[in-house]
């Protein structure tokens, strides 16, 4: 019997036991992530509730849609439009039998048969991995639906071939492990017999994928692709290419059209090769929810494309300078300091890593064109031949029709500003838009050969669509295009001599052209040059006198050196390390020819080491400390701010962020509050009880809202219980076929859209814009990115965040700043020039505050030189909220990925002010109370910040000055706590029952007393024996 | 001798001498795959240390009835502890953000604790002297 007692009393205590601690160990990780499991269980910790007779008009950011239903329609259509005017056709032969292979005009009458190759006929790219992941949504086009209503009858059986073996062909994998797979000829050829492929041989329509995303980049080595090379075809690809190219010769298939649904690009010299016959080429990005439409529009010539290349299309990739220097890299003799990280026996990534950004300036089209330049004016060498380094340059793109663009002609309107007014005519038989390009040439002569300024031949400086054009001879057939561009973007960055923007005395030249060689090409027609077949009339050439005040102050505060630490030639001793940036006086020698090496030093490793340890990095001094808890007269809360006590919105300047209002809200706040805020950023801001601010919900991803619209408790679908509440917002093309529609209108659209998802959805604020730079193709998250060039992807993204946050959407401009690899991206050193960081990676973030008024920001997981780009006083301070005017706060990445909660005093003392993470727990700051005034006026600021974005956002909707706040316990805490209870008093009782039983076993107590529950009497008894 | 002192030692005896010694091999390979890394939790590693010498501690004083209560509750928790050492890490790979599959050093940890404690918990049901011979002395 006893031991019966015993084998149970051991099962019961072992089981308790362990339940007791998984419960406990649960409860611990839940409530260390109580945010986001708030925001997935859509609950919350504070209840904001508002009288129900309060029938003030509390929607402060309203939507233009009554309903999801419209809201979502809309939402398509955009996705739709910015597709069809994106999308970039590149190649378009003429057919044998006569005619170009492309349209395919297609009718009820004569419809036209199609057969779709590759498994991405089933399995296309709608968006990328990551943080911008396309959602699921039902109702997403695929590519059959979208020739289907285009009037096309698409091959179902090879459809059903590719259908049933999806998963064995599927792409898998990312980096070096990335597979393309996909069928082989042979199998298709097996399963479908070419007669059926003949059948549909109006076009063989082959959809060619790539995939991109957060964590990884295209890889050099290691995949299927020819060489290992993830940008190049494989050999699968290739058989099927070729397989058609023969049915071709055989005159079974009509013509080849190749779809490259690649956000970024696939090595042209790949699908231009001799023998694969491809007639027509069409860039497509990712196409998002209803992309295929649009596509499908192209392809039947319902839609005439008018997009133009955000980024140069190499002939060969390894003929991009940036090539060479991309990837992993790491410090030689890091094993020498014994106190750097190591992992698995290894350099650890997040300290030993490193990439020099040795093309300095000359990125993308920046390098291409200038080198041509010089070989073909004599200045740099000779044997330089376009043809094998670039396919299709910067803003080329084709259309049906062809345009005419008339003389340019350029106004100094005398304000800063010029006007460049060009006429386009359309002199072919289809309508059409078309893309009107300004360039300018600076002058580059001693003067900034002196200063070691670079200087590429075109920049960028303005850019338009045209409307509509009606077929030549019709009325509207011709629109004269007036662009305005400012003298800032012809400023070079002196970081020798004037250390600030400068105007170099000279000549300069704008010039217009259908792509950036054209351009080029007219320019060189301008300088007499008649070899290239330019057109000098497309040239305009004034002086401009030496400036180096003008341009010398931004938002109030003085331009100079920043970071000239993030510069190898100037952070090291020339006997440690330097580099030669790639120079266009010397092109051949300055070309990199393999990555730079960098040797890590003692200055480098401790300067790295200090960054993990904020008692090395804060210091204590004497500053006063801000007031803390003084309240006079009546408690000022956030709605207070926004509207006045009837309940009518304030005029802005009353809450304006220099407005007075702020000091007397700030001087409410405790200490305790003002840590509650600051230790809490997971995709949304904390709410505040005591002055009634809401908690904000950000969302995660620059492409749209991929969560249902009923996320978030405070949304519109939800508060107004829309009966699609349930559904997924439409998510958009990469944000790289929105710049190649060179349309502002359209990023207004594409910033509305995604506005009006975020009220509906609730959400306050976005994770992006996307603002780093397509530096390689290979970069993993060029989907999120615009372009090569900062002017056109400052630009479109200065239109999106004003549409967006006209929403009540904060956009958080992202990755601040040299996020242009995902390889090593935590914590990896990125060096390179003052000069290109500032007029190449910064200039986008930027512009995007500066004219788009970009509330927020988040810092990149990477370093500048040695420094942690949260951590980077100069980037954040001095820079973004300094010369840039950014008003709102920063929040690091991901906090869990790169950084630890103990870093955060050393970002906060930087700028940064939010982790990207819940540390309430670990709590970094409670031991700041006392005798860091300096980090607490930070501290103090990064509060203002942070309530200035949430007042100034949607979150605010729903809130009126008769709202009442609580704290409230989420069912999901209540059902821990009463799980921890009851498995600790089941577990306590087994443990006393294991102890009774003990003590009885060792004859401590006896066994009668402990039987008392079977019989008190007789048990009393032989105790009492 | 060796035949002397073994001869009274059940098969609980050997569970936990076994133990005693894979405590000490899962902490070593949890600090060879983790160290250095966000996802090590020092104090579950320091619980399988503590499991392992004060089993052999233990064992050395002949104090075998204990061993595998000490056991069961010190690897548990290094379980725990490893467990909420390592739950982000999981879930970055769920959500396949920075990683998009469980690396092999996960699984090989993962089934060394899992196996610990597992074994551990048996390990309190075995016996880990010999009856007669408990009886006897």
């Amino acid at each position: 019997m006893l031991k019966n007692k015993k084998l149970l009393c051991k099962i019961s205590t072992v089981v308790t036991s362990m339940l007791l601690g998984l419960s406990v160990t649960v409860t611990a990780i839940m409530v260390e992530n109580k945010t986001a499991i708030n925001n997935f269980f859509n609950t919350t910790e504070v209840n904001i509730y508002t009288p129900e007779d309060d029938t003030t008009d509390k929607e402060y950011f309203k939507s233009e849609y009554s309903n999801i239903k419209d809201l979502r329609a809309a939402g398509k259509a955009a996705a739709q439009r910015v597709e069809a005017e994106g999308a970039v056709l590149l190649k378009n032969e003429n057919l044998q039998g006569g005619g170009k292979a492309l349209p395919l005009e297609t009718s009820a009458a004569d419809k036209k048969k199609i057969s779709l190759f590759s498994i991405s006929s089933v399995d296309p790219a709608y968006g990328g991995r990551g943080s911008a992941q396309s959602g699921s949504a039902s109702d997403q086009v695929t590519p059959q639906q979208g020739f289907e209503q285009a009037g096309f009858e698409v091959n179902t059986e090879l459809l059903d071939f590719y259908n049933a073996n999806r998963t064995k062909y599927a792409r898998t994998g990312r980096g070096e492990s990335a597979l393309i797979k996909d069928a082989p000829w042979t199998d298709i050829t097996a399963a479908v017999p070419e007669s059926k492929i003949a059948e549909y041989g109006d076009a063989a329509i082959f959809i060619l994928t790539r995939v991109g995303g957060e964590g990884a980049d295209s890889a050099y080595t290691g995949t299927d692709g020819e060489g290992g090379d993830y940008l190049k075809l494989s050999q699968t690809e290739k058989s099927v290419l070729e397989g058609l190219a023969q049915m071709k010769q055989n005159g079974r298939v009509k013509r080849i059209v190749l779809l490259l649904n690649v956000a970024n690009q696939v090595e042209c010299k790949a699908f231009l090769a001799d023998g694969l016959g491809v007639d027509a080429v069409l860039w497509i990005g990712s196409v998002g929810i209803t992309g295929f439409n649009a596509v499908g529009d192209i392809i039947a010539g319902k839609v005439n494309p008018s997009g133009h290349l955000a980024d140069t299309f190499w002939y060969k990739h390894d003929e991009n300078p940036a090539y060479y220097n991309f990837g992993d890299y790491t410090y030689e003799n890091y094993s020498s300091f014994a106190y750097m990280p190591v992992m698995s026996g290894e350099p650890h990534s997040k300290y030993g890593k490193y990439v020099v950004y040795q093309e300095g300036l000359y990125v993308g089209y920046r390098y291409t064109e200038t080198r041509y330049y010089d070989a073909v004016t004599g200045g740099g060498d000779a044997d330089f031949n376009y043809a094998d380094v670039v396919s299709y340059p910067f803003g080329y793109g084709m259309s049906y029709t062809t345009f005419e663009h008339g003389a340019l002609s350029v106004t100094d309107n005398a304000n800063g500003t010029y006007t460049a007014s060009v006429t386009v005519t359309n002199t072919g038989a289809r309508a059409g838009k078309d893309v009107v390009q300004i360039y300018v040439q600076k002058p580059y002569e001693d003067f900034s050969r002196q200063r070691k300024i670079q200087t590429p031949v075109l920049e960028l400086v303005g850019y338009a669509k045209t409307e509509e054009l009606a077929p030549a001879g019709q009325t509207g057939s011709s629109q004269t295009v007036e662009i305005t561009v400012n003298k800032s973007d012809f400023t070079s960055y002196d970081a020798e001599v004037d250390k600030t923007y400068i105007l170099a005395g000279g000549n300069y030249r704008i010039a217009e052209g259908a792509d950036v060689h054209d351009a080029v090409n007219n320019l060189l027609a301008f300088e007499g040059n008649t070899s290239v077949g330019g057109n000098e009339n497309k040239v305009v050439s004034f002086k401009i006198d030496y400036d180096n005040t003008t341009y010398s102050v931004s938002n109030g505060k003085t331009v100079t050196n920043l970071f000239d630490e993030g510069n190898v030639n100037k952070y090291f001793e020339s006997s440690e390390n330097s580099v030669e940036y790639l120079s266009r006086d010397n092109w051949a020698e300055s070309f990199p020819t393999g990555g730079v090496k960098l040797k890590m030093t003692e200055k480098l490793a401790k300067a790295i080491m200090a960054q993990d340890n904020p008692s090395e990095l804060v210091e204590r001094d004497d500053e006063k400390y801000p007031e803390y808890g003084k309240i006079e007269g009546e408690r000022i809360r956030l709605i207070d701010l926004l509207v006045d006590e009837n309940g009518n919105k304030r005029d802005e300047s009353y809450y304006a962020y220099d407005a007075e209002i702020w000091d007397k809200f700030l001087d409410q706040l405790t200490w305790e509050e003002t840590i509650e805020v600051l230790n809490t950023g997971l995709r949304c801001t904390a709410p505040l009880v005591s002055v009634l601010k809401p908690a904000t919900v950000e969302h995660n991803g620059p492409l749209g809202v991929t969560s249902a619209y009923n996320v978030n408790p405070n949304g519109l679908a939800t508060r107004k219980q829309d009966p699609d509440s349930n559904q997924i917002p439409p998510y958009y093309p990469c944000v790289g076929v929105l710049a190649a529609t060179f349309n502002e209108e359209l990023a207004t659209l594409f910033g509305n859209m995604m506005g009006e998802d975020a009220i509906w959805a609730g959400y306050g604020g976005l994770y992006g814009i996307g603002l780093n730079i397509h530096r390689s193709p290979y970069g993993g998250r060029l989907y999120e990115y615009y372009s090569e060039d900062p002017f056109l992807t400052g630009h479109m993204a200065a239109a999106e965040v004003k549409a967006l946050q006209a929403h009540g959407c904060n956009a958080y401009i992202k990755h601040f700043a040299l996020n242009d690899q995902e390889t090593n991206r935590s914590g990896l050193g990125v060096w390179l020039d003052e000069q290109t960081l500032r007029e190449i990676y910064l200039k986008p973030f930027y512009i995007a505050v500066n004219e788009g008024g970009a509330m927020n920001a988040m810092a990149a997981f990477n370093r500048l030189g040695a420094t942690h780009c949260p951590a980077n006083k100069a980037l954040l301070t001095d820079f973004l909220k300094g010369e840039a005017g950014m008003k709102g706060f920063v929040v690091t990445d991901m906090y869990a990925i790169g950084y630890t909660a103990q870093q955060m005093p050393i970002f906060m003392a930087a700028g940064c002010d939010l982790p990207d993470g819940e540390i309430q727990k670990l709590n970094p700051y409670r031991v700041y109370k006392n005798g860091f005034g300096g980090l607490a006026q930070n501290m103090r600021d990064a509060v203002k910040r942070i309530m200035y974005a949430t007042v100034k956002s949607n979150s605010m909707n729903g809130i009126s000055v008769r709202s009442q706040v609580n704290s409230v316990m989420p069912a999901w805490r209540v059902a821990l706590t009463v799980l921890d209870c009851l498995f600790g008093v089941l577990f306590a009782a087994s443990a006393a029952w294991a102890v009774v039983l003990i003590l009885k076993d060792k004859g401590i107590i006896k066994a009668g007393r402990v039987d008392s529950n079977k019989n008190n009497n007789e048990n009393q008894g032989e105790s009492n024996q | 001798m060796l035949n002397n002192y073994l001869k009274d030692k059940d098969v609980g005896f050997w569970f936990s001498a076994s133990l005693v010694v894979f405590s000490l091999l899962t902490a070593v390979v949890y600090a060879v795959c983790y160290a250095g890394t966000d996802n090590i939790n020092w104090v579950a590693f320091a619980f399988l240390i503590a499991a392992a010498v004060l089993g052999a501690v233990l064992i050395a004083l002949k104090l075998y009835v204990y061993v595998p209560y000490v056991l069961a509750a010190l690897i548990f928790l290094s379980l725990l502890f490893f467990v909420y050492g390592i739950y982000y890490y999981v879930s970055v790979v769920m959500v396949g953000i920075d990683l998009d599959h469980f690396e092999p050093q996960f699984f090989v940890c993962t089934i060394m604790f899992v196996l610990a404690t597992a074994a551990s918990v048996a390990n309190v049901f075995l016996r880990q002297i010999k009856k007669e011979v408990r009886e006897d002395a």
